[in-house]
């Protein structure tokens, strides 16, 4: 018992054991019958979180050199946070929490009625040049049932024996109906907001989000990232508007994407390149069937007009995949004749990604609803094939 | 009993904090000569070792023992020289007792090829074995002071009465170390089909204060529960990390950088804490 507590401290510095026994009102946040409770309140600044594209000192005519920076980075909690964490066993779709059948898996779970967590940037610069502040705040689990972070042992099935024989990590995470979050992005003064939510319907009875299976491995490539499987997700964007102030702003229509699907298999691998001295990261991506229901709705004067339809993501024919891959380097230099359409002045370089891709969308059952109509007519279906060739570029810089 | 749990928890820390280990070798007698009229301890620290296993075990809804492993850690503390003209880390302890506070003032220099890995880290469901699922493995090597000098100050908590610890921490002005997170493959005998994602880490001018102390059954502000367990409030934590030549994958083909980042001047508030308890 001796040597079983010592390896507890050696693993977890701060550990110890129960101290207290818990009342029934705080057992509703327990999800597992041992295991350590984390509470805690913080406030962690940062001056700046910098990204450098270093310059190959061997090649004249490496372009880098450039900097991705985020200045002024703050996360704290808003109130006191706890964190239930244990370690467990897989359980059947029926049985389990979250839904998804782990049976064999063994991993580790993170819960939490309630995460207050503040995230702001206050400024986000390219070269020096600012782009504008980013945060993400008022995040809320809604203290009714957990946010469910499963952290399972064994990732990508490269070998495909259907084993878990490999290292890494696989990742489901179970967002609760009642959570939500504000995001903003802010420019002289002007703010771009809005509120995310994963209520399926008006009075929030169904909805919520589960990413199945999110995989992190490394792999000859770089570093491997699954995308999830989701299953009837839902994802809204709410309180859309554009103003100065809390008082003085414009509505943008809402936004409600519904019955999320994602199919298994995608991916997005990180890699460096090949030359010792180069830098840039080079990414390769493919993306499974997916598709959602589109809901693009007023709800600022009371009524419900909205345009909507089902859209479904896939490759340009019925046997391909949607896939992009490239690279992403920040350049210090750039032609000089690409001029600032503001200052009129040429450009020092920015955040550039060249790429190919090749992918499918198609949008059915398009419609138009004018508040109280239910059956609006279908106005008809796009689609639209797109093939993006090598040599095509995004160059994003701050002024 | 609280003296007994903190006896414990400063051993731990004492280990924790990558010396590992105490003393293991006699001190010399022409070391000695070095102490110019002050008292305390020089030890030279030479130290290889491995740890089978390290675990943490809960037991489910299902009254299944599940276990977090740590497995085959190795400790070396001149990872390039050892059994060769070893360098070994040397540290100076001092008994610290000013009249306003007393303890353990440890001053360590001379890190210059400490290496800590872990192998593997699994998880199981009742019994262990070798073909638990893992996480990978992870490691920490050529971990060097660069010359500089860290020290690590156990003291107990001021002249009011108060129980519990401070633990202060200066790292060595430049703290360098090279990490690694190894995606082990299916093949558990070859090493070939092993990838990492790694980087060269330098971290500068870290230092902290902080107060450890094991807390009883306190009831929150704005909460009903009963807040007990080992709790660290922090006094104050800065520093600056540098992640240089960030790589991922077969690194004898991709032999380039995915770049540089710098995080400058991190600080934790003075009000920051965190409590452990058992659920």
């Amino acid at each position: 018992m001796a040597a079983k507590f010592f390896c507890v401290l050696l693993m977890f510095p701060l550990a110890s054991q129960a101290l207290q026994s818990l009342d029934d009102s705080s057992m509703s946040n327990v999800v597992a019958q041992e295991g350590i409770r984390l509470i805690t309140e913080y406030e962690a600044t940062i001056d700046s979180v910098q990204y450098f594209d270093d310059k190959d000192p061997s090649n004249t005519n490496d372009t880098g050199g450039g900097s991705l920076s985020f200045v002024d980075v703050n996360v704290a909690t808003r109130a006191q946070q706890v964190v239930d964490i244990a370690v467990i066993a897989g359980k059947t779709a029926a049985t389990s929490l979250t839904k998804i059948d782990r049976t064999g898996r063994t991993g580790v779970r993170l819960s939490s009625q309630e995460i207050p967590v503040d995230f702001t940037v206050g400024d986000l610069k390219i070269n020096g040049d600012s782009l504008g502040q980013v945060g993400l705040t008022d995040y809320t689990a809604g203290g009714v049932t957990p946010i469910i972070i499963d952290l399972w042992a064994g990732g990508f099935d490269e070998n495909q024996n259907g084993q878990v024989d490999e290292s890494g990590l696989t990742l489901d995470v179970r967002f609760p109906k009642e959570s939500s979050f504000n995001l903003y992005y802010e420019e002289d003064g002007t703010r771009l907001s809005g509120n995310i939510n994963y209520c399926a319907d008006i009075t929030c009875s169904t909805g919520g989000l589960v990413l199945e299976g999110i995989t992190f491995d490394v792999i000859a490539e770089g570093l491997r990232l699954g995308l999830p499987t989701i299953k009837n997700g839902t994802y809204n964007i709410t309180n859309f508007r554009i103003g100065v102030s809390d008082t003085k702003y414009s509505d943008i229509n809402e936004l409600s994407l519904s019955n999320i699907n994602m199919d298994p298999g995608g991916y997005l691998v990180l890699g460096a390149p090949a030359g010792a001295g180069e830098t840039e990261i080079t990414f390769d991506m493919e993306l499974a069937d997916t598709s959602f229901d589109f809901i693009f709705y007023d709800t600022s004067d009371s009524a419900r007009d909205s345009i909507a339809a089902h859209v479904q993501i896939g490759g340009l024919n019925s046997t391909g995949i949607a896939n992009a891959n490239g690279k992403i380097n920040v350049l210090e230099t750039v032609d000089p004749t690409i001029v600032d359409p503001l200052s009129k002045e040429p450009k020092t370089g920015g955040l550039r990604l060249d790429y190919e891709a090749a992918f499918q969308v198609v949008a059915t059952d398009i419609t138009m609803q004018p508040n109280g109509v239910t059956d609006a007519p279908v106005l008809g279906s796009i689609e639209l094939n797109l093939q993006i060739l090598n040599g095509s570029y995004l160059e994003v810089m701050g002024h | 009993m609280r003296t007994l749990l903190e006896v414990v928890i400063i051993n731990s820390l004492l280990i924790l904090v990558s010396v590992k280990a105490v003393a293991l070798e006699s001190i010399a007698e022409n070391t000695l000569r070095d102490v110019t009229g002050q008292e305390g301890i020089r030890a030279e620290l030479n130290y290889k070792a491995t740890i089978g296993r390290a675990y943490f075990e809960t037991t489910d809804n299902d009254l299944n023992d599940n276990s977090f492993n740590l497995n085959n850690i190795s400790v070396d503390t001149d990872g390039s020289n050892h059994g060769v003209d070893d360098r070994p880390i040397k540290m100076d302890v001092d008994v610290i007792n000013n009249g306003f506070v007393s303890g353990l003032g440890i001053h360590i220099t001379e890190v210059n090829d400490l290496d800590i890995v872990v192998e593997s880290v699994t998880v199981a469901s009742g019994a262990v074995s070798e073909t638990d699922a893992s996480y990978g493995g992870f490691s920490l090597t050529n971990i060097n002071d660069n010359g500089g000098f860290a020290d690590v100050n156990i003291l107990a908590k001021g002249a009011d009465g108060a129980e519990g610890l401070r633990i202060n921490i200066n790292l060595a002005e430049k703290l360098s170390l090279n990490w690694a997170y190894t995606d082990n493959g299916p093949d558990s005998s070859v090493t070939t089909d092993d990838y990492s994602l790694s980087a060269n880490v330098i971290l500068s001018n870290v230092t902290g204060e902080n107060n450890i102390d094991v807390v009883g059954g306190e009831v929150d502000e704005g909460s009903l529960n009963p807040v007990g367990g080992l709790r660290l409030n922090i006094v104050s934590l800065s520093g600056d990390i540098t992640l240089d030549k960030i790589q991922a994958g077969d690194t004898s083909t991709l032999q380039g950088s995915m770049g540089r980042i710098e995080i400058n001047n991190y600080q934790l508030s003075p009000e920051s804490y965190l409590t452990v308890q058992g659920i």
